[in-house]
């Protein structure tokens, strides 16, 4: 249970995908942009059971209050423990973090909702 | 383990996505051939892709040949199936043929383990570099182009400055 004052966040990861460290770095610099206090959970992805079991979208995924705000209605593959995620980002790409600025409105989104 | 530098490179026959073959004995008369370890749903693929595209395209009119092979278990990510395949590369457009390695043996005799991962072969089809394609999957963060830099070396008879970097991308998916 998050402390009041601080937004739950869990970063869940896979060290097959070499963007983790990023994302996390990502995370703190849009918290700190969203003016949030993260009660930050790390979690590493290391088995397809554990990724089942998370509904694991790929590394890095932020659940932020629990929800995922980068869903996509139909997932490209199954949960699997390797699996890097996809973002969108502007200008129509593709990459494998989400773009800064977006991170940072889901933050201040999971925010508004607490 | 990886091809070393100055290594012969393993020779390969495997289908592409449009109905032809992709062969390194039918390139013999290319200066260079990249060889690019590839797949459709990793999404360090989809940021480079464009860019990889482009230089396929640009260095072909150097003589350089280009092909992407896909080797990940089509079982387990459907999204890199052959027909996935066909259809991205039509999509896309894409300049070079992209070609499916079923068996898993062209990566395993290049030690290929990610996606994407390049090899650039010289006109003796000796590996000159390998690596990424340049250093950021943010083309506007792009520094050092080093496959281009590769090319650009092999084209001119030398040796690439720097020969090795290590590949950014998803893991290949083994078939299990």
């Amino acid at each position: 249970m998050a402390a009041p004052d601080r937004l739950a966040v869990s970063f869940l990861f896979s060290r097959e995908c070499p963007s983790h460290e990023e994302g996390l770095a990502l995370l703190r610099a849009a918290a700190r942009d969203a003016g949030v206090d993260l009660d930050l959970t790390v979690v590493e992805v290391l088995t397809d059971a554990q990724a089942a079991e998370l509904r694991f979208a790929g590394s890095p995924t932020y659940l932020i209050g629990a929800r995922d705000p980068f869903a996509s209605a139909a997932p490209e593959h199954a949960f699997q423990h390797d699996a890097c995620r996809a973002y969108a980002r502007p200008g129509r790409r593709i990459g494998p973090l989400p773009h800064h600025d977006d991170l940072v409105a889901a933050l201040r989104a999971g925010r508004d909702r607490a | 383990m990886s091809l070393a530098i100055g290594d012969p490179a393993p020779g390969f026959r495997l289908p592409t996505t449009t109905g032809g073959e992709a062969s390194l004995a039918a390139m013999a008369a290319a200066p260079a051939v990249v060889v690019a370890f590839w797949c459709n749903h990793c999404p360090y693929v989809r940021a480079w892709e464009e860019r990889f595209d482009a230089i396929a395209r640009e260095y072909a009119d150097h003589g350089v040949a280009t092909v992407a092979i896909c080797a990940n278990d089509a079982v387990s990510h459907p999204g890199d199936s052959f027909e996935a395949m066909a259809a991205r590369a039509a999509e896309q457009g894409y300049a070079f043929p992209y070609a499916r390695d079923d068996s898993q043996e062209v990566p395993r005799a290049y030690g290929a383990e990610r996606t994407p991962e390049v090899f650039v072969l010289d006109r003796e089809r000796r590996l000159a570099y390998h690596g990424a394609i340049d250093d950021s999957t943010d083309p506007d963060a792009v520094t050092v182009h080093h496959l281009r830099d590769a090319l650009d070396a092999v084209l001119a008879g030398e040796a690439p400055e720097r020969a090795e970097t290590p590949p950014v991308g998803c893991t290949i998916k083994w078939a299990r």
